[in-house]
């Protein structure tokens, strides 16, 4: 039976590891493999089951990730009576040695470039001017989290490193096991956190403890022993794949370039090491509406239906209204014809006029929907003045 | 049985823990409603693509160059612009092509693109009034010098909508094509280790 969960770990770590989609920036096929090897028999499961999918494709925390998962299971235990009965006992050593190779390579680059994502600003950026202005009870606690994460550049770097120091350390047969048990700590907090705040790398996470904890097997034995059995115990010297040595360094030198090329590749090529600083698109920020003009009738800020606009980095115009809720559509700039062209998610589109001052900050919009003339005057916010932006640090109270 | 029990208690551990959004997250960070995340999830929309596994996202900085201006008569021009993006993203995954909007546009009696401006006076009024991201003088202006530019036939048009899109997806394909070298590579190591050819 423990032959048989050993193999069936095995076979299921090795499987999740080759088809969990990753984005690479060196191999961005990874999602098309899994797609094309599972693709359609987990699209028939799916739909026999009339489970109800909005896009077939294998993301974090999805139905499909939970079938894949599932699949998988079920292939390693079906997969597993076949190892044990044709693989001889060397060939069984052999499988588990190449498994704990690629888990602890994989492993070491995932906390690597989630590390760097960090260190960079990247992951969690800096909270866009329509969320700094959505009252704080209005927010989901997962948008709410990552917004807060994104206001400090220090913890970005503090987290960061947790995860890229053990990342090191793994990589070396000598420190593998301290770096283990470090990142262990990391991505019990990371997981508690996703579990609590309900961000969906849920799943995904769970998967990283459990490569930790299958890596961190022969270390669990020794603490047990020393601190619960309170017996002397130590490490076994790993066995490892039976190269030279200077084929095993050359190896390993290429691997580790790799994997470091993985996780900056593309910090490297931007030239741009903190995404706070990175390069805005025309208009982005937030502008108060002082005037809403309707066929002629002249509102005022505080009697106008809007209260607020936003222009997202990612491309969205947002409209806040004094109730504080949201509207976003999909924003296109033409700025030879000076047009926003708004996209909603029923894919209409609509023209607005818009004419810039930068001088002024003001920003004002005109349409005709229907007969109706709209003007909306807006002035642009200094954003980034506000409180939580602004770095703040005290020793004492008083 | 004891197999069985753990493995059960593993899938109902897989299902608990789902879910998800992470792609939530992306939606939610330009104020998108949970209504329209399932819409943006079904028709695939936008940027929906761009965030997985709570990593960072990979983003699109769109800015519009202004290439060249024809003017064609007076008071006709044609202006035609490329798309400057600076894409964070190399994963090479295909975007939201449709909101792309550079391209030719004609304009009509446009108060700086006629023949009553000098290309000086256009540059100035560029420089101070528009926001394009390259320089002023970077642009390449045609028919200003009293003979007028002609009209290429339309299939010999240099850009219009639907070839820029192709040129966009040729363009980046280009740009991010990845290394063929480190699929090499990776078979050269697992032949190492494995020895096997692969």
């Amino acid at each position: 039976m423990k032959q048989f969960l050993k193999i069936f770990l095995l076979s299921f770590i090795g499987l999740t590891i080759l088809f969990i989609p990753m984005t690479w920036n060196l191999f961005p096929f990874h999602g098309e493999i899994t797609t094309f090897v599972f693709g359609s028999i987990l699209k028939q499961i799916v739909f026999s089951i009339n489970a109800e999918i909005a896009l077939f494709d294998f993301s974090s925390d999805s139905k499909e990730l939970n079938f894949l998962l599932s699949f998988l299971a079920i292939l390693s235990m079906i997969l597993s009576p076949f190892l044990l009965r044709f693989f001889s006992q060397n060939q069984r050593e052999k499988f588990k040695t190449y498994i704990v190779l690629i888990a602890t390579y994989y492993f070491a680059v995932i906390l690597m470039k989630y590390g760097f994502d960090k260190v960079f600003k990247a992951q969690f950026y800096l909270p866009e001017p329509n969320i700094l202005y959505t009252p704080f009870g209005k927010l989901d606690k997962d948008i709410l989290f990552w917004s807060t994460m994104g206001t400090s550049y220090s913890y970005n770097l503090f987290m960061g490193f947790a995860e890229i120091i053990p990342a090191i350390l793994i990589l070396f047969n000598r420190t593998r096991q301290i770096g283990l048990l470090i990142s262990l700590g990391v991505l019990i907090n990371v997981f508690a956190i996703n579990l609590s705040f309900d961000i969906s790398v849920k799943l995904f996470s769970g998967f990283l403890i459990l490569i930790n904890l299958f890596l961190l097997i022969p270390t669990l034995k020794v603490v047990w022993n020393v601190l619960v059995l309170k017996k002397q115990s130590g490490l076994n010297e790993s066995t490892g794949l039976a190269i030279s040595k200077s084929t095993k360094i050359m190896l390993k030198s290429l691997l580790i370039f790799f994997l470091l090329m993985e996780s900056l590749f593309p910090y490297l090529l931007k030239g741009n090491f903190n995404d706070d600083h990175a390069k805005r698109p025309f208009l982005h920020g937030a502008f108060e509406v002082q005037e809403f003009n309707q066929n002629g009738s002249v509102l005022n800020a505080n009697n106008s239906p809007l209260k607020r606009i936003f222009i997202h980095r990612d491309g969205y115009l947002i409209f806040q209204n004094q109730q504080d809720e949201m509207t976003d559509y999909k924003l296109e700039i033409n700025q030879i014809k000076n047009t926003f062209i708004l996209t909603d998610y029923e894919l209409n589109k609509t023209t607005m006029n818009y004419t810039y001052s930068k001088k002024d900050g003001l920003l004002v919009l005109s349409s005709t929907i229907n007969g109706i003339e709209t003007s909306i005057k807006t002035k642009t916010i200094n954003w980034e003045k506000l409180p939580v932006l602004q770095y703040q640090f005290h020793w004492t109270v008083d | 049985m004891k197999t069985s029990k753990l493995l059960t208690t593993t899938f109902i551990l897989f299902y608990l823990t789902s879910f998800g959004q992470t792609k939530m997250i992306s939606h939610k960070s330009h104020s998108g409603s949970k209504n329209t995340f399932s819409l943006s999830l079904k028709k695939s929309l936008f940027n929906i693509g761009e965030s997985n596994f709570g990593m960072a996202p990979e983003r699109f900085v769109r800015n519009s160059n202004l290439d060249t201006v024809k003017l064609l008569s007076p008071h006709i021009a044609v202006m035609i612009t490329s798309e400057s993006c600076l894409r964070d993203d190399y994963s090479g995954r295909p975007s939201y092509k449709e909101l792309w909007s550079a391209g030719t546009d004609t304009v009509y009696n446009h108060d700086v693109f006629n023949s009553k401006n000098s290309i000086a006076q256009i540059k100035s009024k560029l420089k101070n009034n528009y926001f394009f991201n390259n320089s002023v003088d970077s642009i390449v202006f045609i028919g200003f010098d009293g003979k007028y530019a002609i009209v290429a036939p339309k299939s010999q048009l240099p850009v219009n909508v639907d070839s820029t899109k192709s040129l966009n997806r040729k363009n980046n394909s280009q740009v991010y094509k990845r290394p063929s070298l480190f699929m090499l590579v990776i078979l050269a190591i697992l032949t190492k280790f494995f020895k096997t050819p692969f």
